[in-house]
């Protein structure tokens, strides 16, 4: 498989479904990834490109950490130690949104979920704009049970703002909130909230 | 099917009596020993006795001063601002005769940190695999028993460590290698094939590190040795009672070297130094150099407000020699065993790097059988294997996103 070079990649499919999945790695690479982010998972051979939020980010705890945390005699050269050597896994859980085929955005679940070892990437702005040009990926987050969708797509939509330019940044958010709007006009609780998130500084 | 618990009730009510009325008796038997222990100053009188027994031939094994008191608590010297450690230990995957093919594993991991210092700490491993037919079977085609590996483990682990604290002698003085377990202990008993190679060899590594200016030390967990106990039972005895026969009768009912000195050891101190009587070590001091002999003491490892928990920690002679070393071994110990809980942190990590799990030996022997098959040799597993594994881990749950 090709790897892309021009964007982060961080990490690789652990599990996964149509609706999700999940990527492994290391603590100390933990720099790139963040809450809400778009990331992208390629499957060898196939020309679609899946799309997702970050929702989680797991750091896993064990044996060797809590006795260290319990000793409360910590050092700097020890939690490099924990931090650069030993392989902290981190997993990272994200939720589909839709995909990329020919540079065209797809707002459905994909055929088929990313493999097991597929590389998870960041997207890059480009991507971003093109697949937040529309809000259709919407759907999919609020009707999400397992994830945080009010703040995760807060988060998404704060991501697909920052791609565009300064003077267009105000004017997104607000197209945004009006679809909000439209979808959540039977819970007006939860887009208040979702509005208020979003609400452009 | 699980273990029947209902059938071993009245055997775990009766495990709990038995070793409440042990316990009651112990600790009678452990404070007269403790009266016997403060009235030790006298370390001449003490190496009489133990003249006597070696003239009886009495076959004492107990522990003889080195060149401090035994009763005394020594306090925790002052830590050094720089110092280099190394710890190694070892681990294996034994010759399976149910595996497709015979073959044997070691993989040492050694783990260097800089104490005082912010600097990463490093990790090396050295795995080596034996498959040939004379690597994997004696010479009755019989695979190697379990405690040969062991022996063979022992000896590569003394050898790795020597090799990288040679090869860093100029780091951060004081050099100070940790190995898990004692430096005298005899793994190379009589059914290893190869013994005397092995021993030999243990001892070339000795040397490396007393060349390179190291300290060596052996660092043993929660000990049950008995040495003081047995020195006091000695110091009870008129030189005639100083027979095999006497010796040999002493009953410690599970009292051990630990239970004496909790009481006696603040935390962060070591009892004297002292030095284990037995043939073994004879024969270290002996056949290799005197500066081989091994002296021991014992440290409490807790922190402060928590209960005494012992730890033997055995140098060799050279180290004992030099107070200055004697002093850097105590401090960076106690400091290893505060970094954790009351455990080296460097051993911990040494033994982390080494340790070979399940998975990698489920992972080695397909690694096995793939380069088998592109050479299409046959591979032919164990039924016996096979079945086992399924029954034991046939059920799994499933996990969704």
């Amino acid at each position: 498989m090709e790897l892309l070079t021009d964007v982060p990649m961080i990490g690789r499919v652990l599990r996964a479904s149509t609706t999700g999945f999940e990527c492994g790695t290391r603590s100390s690479d933990l720099s790139e990834p963040r809450f809400g982010a778009f990331v992208q998972a390629r499957r060898r051979n196939d020309s679609t490109i899946i799309i997702g939020l970050i929702y989680a980010i797991r750091v896993d705890d064990d044996p060797l950490v809590r006795q260290l945390i319990m000793a409360n005699n910590l050092n700097a050269a020890t939690i490099r130690d924990q931090r650069e050597n030993r392989m902290v896994p981190v997993e990272i859980s994200v939720i589909t949104v839709g995909g990329m085929e020919d540079n065209m955005p797809i707002y459905t679940l994909p055929p088929r979920p990313p493999l097991s070892l597929d590389p998870v990437y960041l997207c890059d702005d480009e991507m971003v704009y093109t697949f937040t040009e529309r809000f259709d990926f919407f759907r999919l987050v609020l009707q999400a049970a397992q994830v945080p969708s009010e703040e995760l797509l807060a988060a998404a939509l704060r991501f697909a703002a920052a791609v565009r330019p300064r003077n267009e940044q105000a004017d997104y958010l607000i197209r945004a909130g009006r679809r909000l709007a439209q979808l959540l006009s039977a819970d007006l609780p939860r887009l208040h909230h979702l509005l208020r998130l979003i609400r452009p500084t | 099917m699980t273990l029947q618990f209902e059938k071993l009730e009245d055997q775990i009510v009766q495990l709990g009596l038995t070793l409440a009325e042990r316990s009651h008796s112990a600790a009678e038997e452990l404070r007269a020993a403790a009266d016997l222990l403060s009235q030790l100053d006298d370390l001449d009188a003490i190496w009489e006795q133990i003249k006597i027994a070696r003239q009886n031939d009495a076959g004492f094994r107990g522990a003889a001063p080195f060149d401090e008191p035994i009763n005394q608590p020594i306090p925790l010297p002052e830590l050094p601002p720089r110092a280099t450690l190394f710890a190694a230990d070892g681990s294996q995957i034994y010759p399976d005769v149910h595996a497709p093919i015979p073959y044997w594993l070691t993989n040492i991991g050694v783990f260097i940190y800089h104490h005082g210092t912010d600097d990463l700490p490093e990790m090396l491993s050295e795995p080596q695999l034996f498959f040939r037919d004379e690597d994997v079977r004696l010479s009755d085609g019989q695979l190697l028993p379990n405690n040969v590996i062991n022996a063979r483990r022992t000896v590569y682990e003394m050898q790795f460590l020597a090799r990288v604290v040679t090869e860093r002698q100029t780091s951060a003085p004081p050099l100070v290698a940790f190995c898990d377990g004692p430096l005298l202990h005899m793994p190379f008993g009589k059914e290893i094939p190869d013994a005397r190679q092995l021993e030999a060899d243990y001892h070339e590594a000795f040397d490396f590190f007393m060349d390179a200016g190291a300290a060596l030390l052996g660092y043993v967990d929660r000990p049950t040795s008995r040495f003081v106990l047995y020195t006091l039972y000695l110091m009870t005895l008129t030189p005639e009672e100083i027979t095999v026969a006497n010796l040999g009768a002493l009953r410690l009912d599970g009292m051990t070297d630990a239970d004496l000195y909790k009481p006696l050891l603040p935390p962060g101190a070591r009892s004297g130094m002292m030095v284990q009587q037995s043939p073994l070590n004879k024969d270290y001091k002996d056949r290799f150099s005197p500066a081989h002999e091994i002296v021991f003491f014992y440290l409490n490892t807790a922190a402060h407000g928590q209960a005494p928990y012992l730890a033997r920690v055995e140098i060799p002679q050279w180290v004992a020699r030099d107070k200055a070393m004697v002093n850097a071994v105590h401090a960076l110990v106690y400091d290893q065993c505060q970094i954790i809980d009351r455990y080296p942190y460097v051993l911990t990590r040494a033994d982390e790097i080494a340790v070979v799990q399940p998975t990698d030996k489920r992972a080695l022997d397909e690694r096995i059988a793939i380069e088998l098959l592109r050479h299409s040799q046959p591979i032919e597993t164990s039924q016996k294997l096979s079945l086992k594994w399924t029954a034991r881990h046939g059920r799994r749950q499933h996990e969704g996103v």
